[in-house]
């Protein structure tokens, strides 16, 4: 049913910002593939009687006070940095300037 | 509707806005939040998105969006989830965001407030919660530096439906909503520190050749200023007719925009689009595990809202005779609208009780650079000043000595510490409440009981007459002058008086000796 070709796989590529070759998404196209046609079998299964499921587990409500609690020093955090620049993570120039949630 | 060179044109105009919460803590992990503080010095492995780290929700975070929720008369979710939405960006270190996509805490509100001569409902779609992302920062020459101190923010996305009609009534309301989250004490909402934000989607429906004409959609993102939500909404509008008239556009699916609002030239800007921006990908968090409130904490929360801002200012216009323009002056701190109503359950002079605190009282928190609430002043020294001038034992200016003593020897006892700051609108300080404080026992060590003493008066009068000889000849003989002459004659009286003297009684002596004179 499924055929994921390498233009999608060169979308996903792209959104996940992964720089991938020829090769490799025709290789990655066929493995996808294999992956969401194993899961597509679920879809046989009849749930017309069952409720959306939101979590696996049968659990609701773990939440935590508002309380704080001790982080990372600076050193710490960036101490995986691949670049820093005084203090802050040192990232390629950002052109579009949206920052912001 | 508005006209816009010569045609019809209905704007349509729908708000999204971004409330930081008022929270210690981030909303997944322990980091306090910290405004200003040195880059990366408040991140955890929760919040910079390292492998492994597991979120945790924060309970006082759910708590406030929800009784947010309530305010905004919505309906709260007795089943809700978190959703993960995807995007690649270097302020957010996971590369997605927390956030909810179809079951958000609220959903299905409104708020209503006064515009002109009516009432507005604008209706709330949702308010959920999520995370902000971090900062970038672009103005080092060659790179950008990020700090992920904001990164895990409590936010509440507020979203309306397009019920705004213009530039002014959309900044009315991000005011009242602005007045609302302070006052609860969801959010400190400081502007200048993002802690507000407001996206406008702009559109407008232009009627001509009897056909109703819709341009596309622009959405206006980030805006941090009342100013900014007003000049883009104002520009936006001329723009898009402008534009229809040039090319005709209407709005369709996938032609919706994004602009950035240019502060300095006043004009919104087109953005580069992020590719496939929109492909977010929304799936559930399975870091997370739903959040069902409790109906009976909802419904005690719901029981424990106060009056809100709008009915407690039109209350407040009424009981205690405020003029309209000044009742929010004293609303909006709701420490001190608290106070007020404190002061007012003693019997008194409310429209004198009202009067006070917005002067001297006002004056001398704004002095201290706090709030009236953060003076320390027991709320019974606010009633039985206002009745001390209303019996006429003391005047007004002696009222303001005393209020002005009875803060200093607060200010003594507090060693000019402890007081909230002047934006601090829920947090009212302990009164410090000493018998010998008290208004009338001030009157009296201050000798400023008013003197009703009637020949004690007039020996004032004779000798400000005395001392002022102009005066008195140009209140009698020359009426250009007699009023000014009759206002110095009776401050003159006043400071001969110490300020004791009744000034009504000073007037009453002051006109009789006039006319004794003329005649
Ligand atoms: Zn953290």
């Amino acid at each position: 049913m499924t055929t994921i070709d390498p233009q999608q796989v060169q979308r996903l590529a792209k959104l996940a910002r992964l720089d991938l070759s020829d090769d490799e998404r025709a290789r990655y196209a066929g493995q996808l593939d294999t992956i969401l046609r194993y899961v597509e079998q679920l879809a046989q299964v009849d749930t017309s009687d069952c409720d959306p499921l939101a979590h696996p587990l049968p659990l609701t409500d773990v939440l935590r006070g508002d309380v704080p609690a001790p982080g990372l020093d600076q050193q710490d955090a960036l101490a995986n940095a691949p670049a820093r620049h005084q203090g802050f993570f040192k990232v390629p120039t950002v052109l579009d300037q949206t920052g912001g949630a | 509707m508005l006209e816009i060179d010569g045609l019809q044109v209905e704007p349509v105009i729908g708000l999204e806005i971004h409330v930081h919460l008022r929270t210690r803590t981030k909303m997944w992990c322990g980091c306090l939040l910290a405004y200003g503080a040195e880059p990366n010095t408040h991140v955890c492995p929760v919040c910079l998105g390292l492998p492994g780290a597991l979120p945790v929700a924060n309970a006082e975070a759910v708590a406030l969006a929800i009784r947010m929720g309530i305010a905004l008369n919505c309906r709260i979710a007795e089943f809700s989830k978190w959703d993960r939405k995807s995007y690649y960006y270097p302020d957010l270190p996971k590369n997605y965001q927390i956030s909810q996509y179809d079951l958000p805490l609220c959903a299905d509100g409104y708020l209503e407030f006064p515009f002109g001569d009516a009432i507005r409902k604008i209706r709330i779609t949702r308010a959920h919660l999520e995370e902000d992302a971090g900062k970038n920062i672009h103005d080092i020459p060659g790179l950008t530096a990020v700090d992920l101190n904001r990164a895990g923010t409590p936010l509440l996305e507020i979203v309306t439906e397009p019920d705004l009609a213009g530039a002014e009534e959309t900044r009315e309301f991000a005011l009242q909503l602005h007045r609302l989250v302070r006052y609860l004490g969801v959010s400190d909402a400081n502007m200048q520190l993002g802690q507000m934000r407001f996206e406008p989607n702009i559109n407008v429906r232009i009627h001509a050749d009897g056909r109703v004409h819709a341009t596309p959609i622009v959405e206006v993102k980030n805006l941090n200023s009342f100013r900014s939500v007003h000049g883009a909404i104002d520009y936006e509008i001329r723009r898009q007719v402008a534009a229809w008239r040039e090319d005709g556009q209407v709005a369709r699916p996938g032609n919706k925009a994004n602009r950035g609002w240019d502060d300095n030239r006043e004009v919104t800007v087109p953005q580069r689009e992020k590719e496939e921006a929109n492909d977010y990908r929304y799936f559930p968090d399975p870091d997370l595990v739903p959040v069902c409130p409790d109906a009976a904490q909802v419904a005690a929360w719901r029981l424990a809202t106060p009056e809100l801002p709008i009915p407690r200012t039109d209350r407040f216009i009424s009981e205690y005779k405020l003029a309209p323009r000044e009742a929010p002056a004293l609303v909006d701190c709701k420490a001190t609208a608290d106070l007020l109503d404190a002061a007012g359950e003693f019997p008194c002079d409310k429209a004198l009780l009202g009067k006070h605190f917005l002067s001297f009282w006002s004056r001398l928190a704004n002095e201290r650079e706090t709030t009236i609430a953060g003076l320390g002043v027991p709320p019974r020294s606010f009633s039985e000043l206002a009745d001390l001038v209303r019996d006429k034992v003391i005047n007004a200016t002696a009222a303001a000595q005393i209020a002005e003593e009875i803060v200093a020897r607060i200010d003594g006892q507090l060693g000019g510490t402890g007081r909230p700051g002047d934006s601090d609108c829920q947090r009212a300080i302990p009164p410090i409440d000493r018998p010998e404080w008290a208004p009338r026992e001030l009157a009296d060590q201050l000798g400023l009981v008013q003197s009703q003493d009637a020949d004690e008066i007039a020996a004032w009068v004779a000798a400000a007459f005395e001392a002022n000889q102009k005066a008195v000849g140009d209140a009698l003989a020359n009426p250009r002058k007699r009023k000014a002459a009759r206002g110095f004659l009776l401050g003159a009286v006043m400071k001969l008086s110490g300020g004791k003297a009744d000034p009504r009684l000073v007037g009453e002596q002051i006109d009789a000796e006039l006319s004794r004179r003329a005649d």
